[in-house]
């Protein structure tokens, strides 16, 4: 299990604040939040790339301190940055980093190449983005991780690749040990996909808990804007008012959905409303 | 593993522009300026003396072998990818291979150096002790790299590679006849100038390098980020 307690860590001006929650096992986690939200912040502090100023980070009862290369045999990882070797081919860069894995599978890495249509033997830099993405993702697979870590791959990868990129994620998660942290804008694919969602904004952790509690939890009510605006103003986090019906965000509370139709939030119907919320609850 | 340090030297050399290097565009601005202070130098002590075309192929063969190290140095700074900090391997499995990779660099260069004196000494008139000063000087040189954080040192490592460049061009570039008597003065010289001024700067430097390496393994760049 992945555990945040309390983290904290200053970049400048911005700060990820008192950040807390637990990827448990075998689940599809994403992390979403708007730009500048904290989010790959986040995830070079789960990499170890970045040191929180306080808190506590475990990933299965380990800490960076004590136990940094046990730690990083569990991780796969597809980041923002490119992070292999410009001049070599994809094959000679998943050699030449696949060395210092035990675990990695020379095999399986030129299958998932053949697999993402990438030529193993054109130089990296000669790539696509989405094929240098790919590529990353062959390599983090072919190490067999027990986490894959993912900073928003999917926006540079087509939509027949999309379609295989999710099935290999759930597949990757359906022996129910191992996890994946996904970093993304894309929500919908995370609605039909994630088990878990961690939610950020301004630095800190909005919402981290199940699909299932996050639908519980958060409703999107619309109807006549009378009705929407006598719910009580502790459970609403915004009212959209239209020309002929209203929409609102609300926390989930029996007793106020008469007349209004009531539904459960999408990930992006949530960020949308809590990026306009007034006083935010 | 030396195939990893083959590669890491010919990628990372070949990845990074001259712009991208720290201070690397004011590094290498040292050079034609150092040959011009050579060009001052040989007028100043052979005014007169007829320049031959031997003299320009030795020339060569010692400024080609400099400057290869020269360029290397600025091209390959104590660095690692963001790659390697993810890849299984603890600070000090880091500094293993940072090390590693730092002495295959001076390696290469000794070769180099080694090399360029081989010709020198076999091919042209140079003498026991210059070849030996040109020798201790060329290895001191490719331990050089190009220092990170510390103003003083980098500072060091910029003025002390133009310095030993041109001590050991003098070496050979001046005819031991040219000295006559005095021949056993220079050599004096040029080794209390090697082991009072060059020295202390190089081990200044290598010490300075030796805190870059622990730095860049612990990858406390990052942290500061």
């Amino acid at each position: 299990m992945i555990s945040f307690k309390e983290v904290n860590r200053k970049l400048g001006r911005f700060e990820v604040k008192a950040a807390s929650f637990d990827i448990p096992e075998g689940c599809i986690c994403g992390l979403v939040g708007r730009n500048g939200a904290g989010k790959t912040t986040v995830i070079n502090m789960l990499l170890g790339l970045i040191k929180p100023d306080a808190g506590q980070i475990t990933i299965d009862g380990m800490d960076y301190e004590n136990n940094e290369k046990d730690i990083r045999k569990l991780f796969g990882f597809v980041l923002v940055d490119e992070l292999f070797m410009q001049h070599l081919s994809p094959e000679e860069n998943g050699d030449h980093f696949g060395s210092f894995y035990e675990a990695y599978d020379k095999e399986e890495y030129r299958h998932c190449l053949e697999r993402f249509n990438i030529s193993g033997r054109k130089h990296f830099k000669e790539l696509s983005r989405g094929q240098k993405l790919k590529c990353q993702f062959a390599f983090a697979l072919s190490v067999k991780p027990k986490y894959l870590v993912l900073d928003e791959p999917t926006a540079n990868f087509d939509p027949e690749f999309r379609e295989d990129f999710w099935k290999i994620v759930q597949q990757f998660t359906s022996n129910g040990i191992n996890s994946v942290l996904l970093a993304t804008h894309l929500t919908d694919d995370l609605d039909r996909m994630a088990d878990m969602l961690i939610f950020m904004d301004e630095g800190k952790v909005i919402y981290n808990g199940d699909m299932e509690s996050f639908r519980q939890r958060y409703r999107i009510l619309s109807g006549e804007k009378y009705l929407l605006k006598n719910i009580a103003k502790e459970y609403v986090i915004n009212i959209e008012e239209g020309k002929y019906s209203s929409k609102a965000l609300v926390i989930n509370k029996h007793g106020f959905t008469d007349g209004l139709t009531d539904s459960p939030a999408t990930i992006e119907e949530f960020m949308y409303h809590y990026s306009k919320r007034g006083d935010a609850k | 593993m030396i195939g990893k340090l083959i590669n890491d030297y010919i990628c990372t050399g070949k990845g990074m522009s001259l712009k991208e290097t720290p201070r690397g565009v004011g590094d290498i601005a040292m050079f034609p300026l150092t040959l011009q202070v050579i060009a001052i130098v040989r007028g100043i002590m052979l005014g007169g003396v007829k320049y031959l075309w031997t003299d320009a192929i030795r020339d060569s063969i010692f400024t080609i072998a400099f400057f290869i190290i020269w360029i290397s140095q600025i091209k390959h700074p104590i660095k690692m990818s963001r790659m390697y900090y993810l890849c299984p391997m603890n600070a000090d499995e880091r500094v293993a291979y940072i090390k590693n990779a730092y002495f295959f660099r001076c390696i290469f260069h000794s070769i180099l150096i080694v090399t360029a004196c081989i010709i020198l000494y076999t091919v042209f008139d140079v003498s026991l002790y210059s070849l030996l000063y040109i020798l201790l000087c060329g290895l001191m040189y490719s331990f050089l790299s190009n220092v990170r954080d510390n103003k003083t040192d980098f500072m060091r490592a910029v003025f002390l590679k133009p310095a030993m460049y041109i001590s050991s061009y003098i070496q050979f570039a001046v005819p031991a006849s040219h000295f006559g008597r005095d021949e056993m003065i220079f050599t004096v010289c040029s080794f209390a100038f090697l082991l009072i001024v060059e020295l202390p700067m190089f081990i200044s430097v290598i010490r300075a390098i030796n805190d870059d390496i622990r730095v860049v393994a612990t990858g406390e760049d990052y942290s500061r980020c």
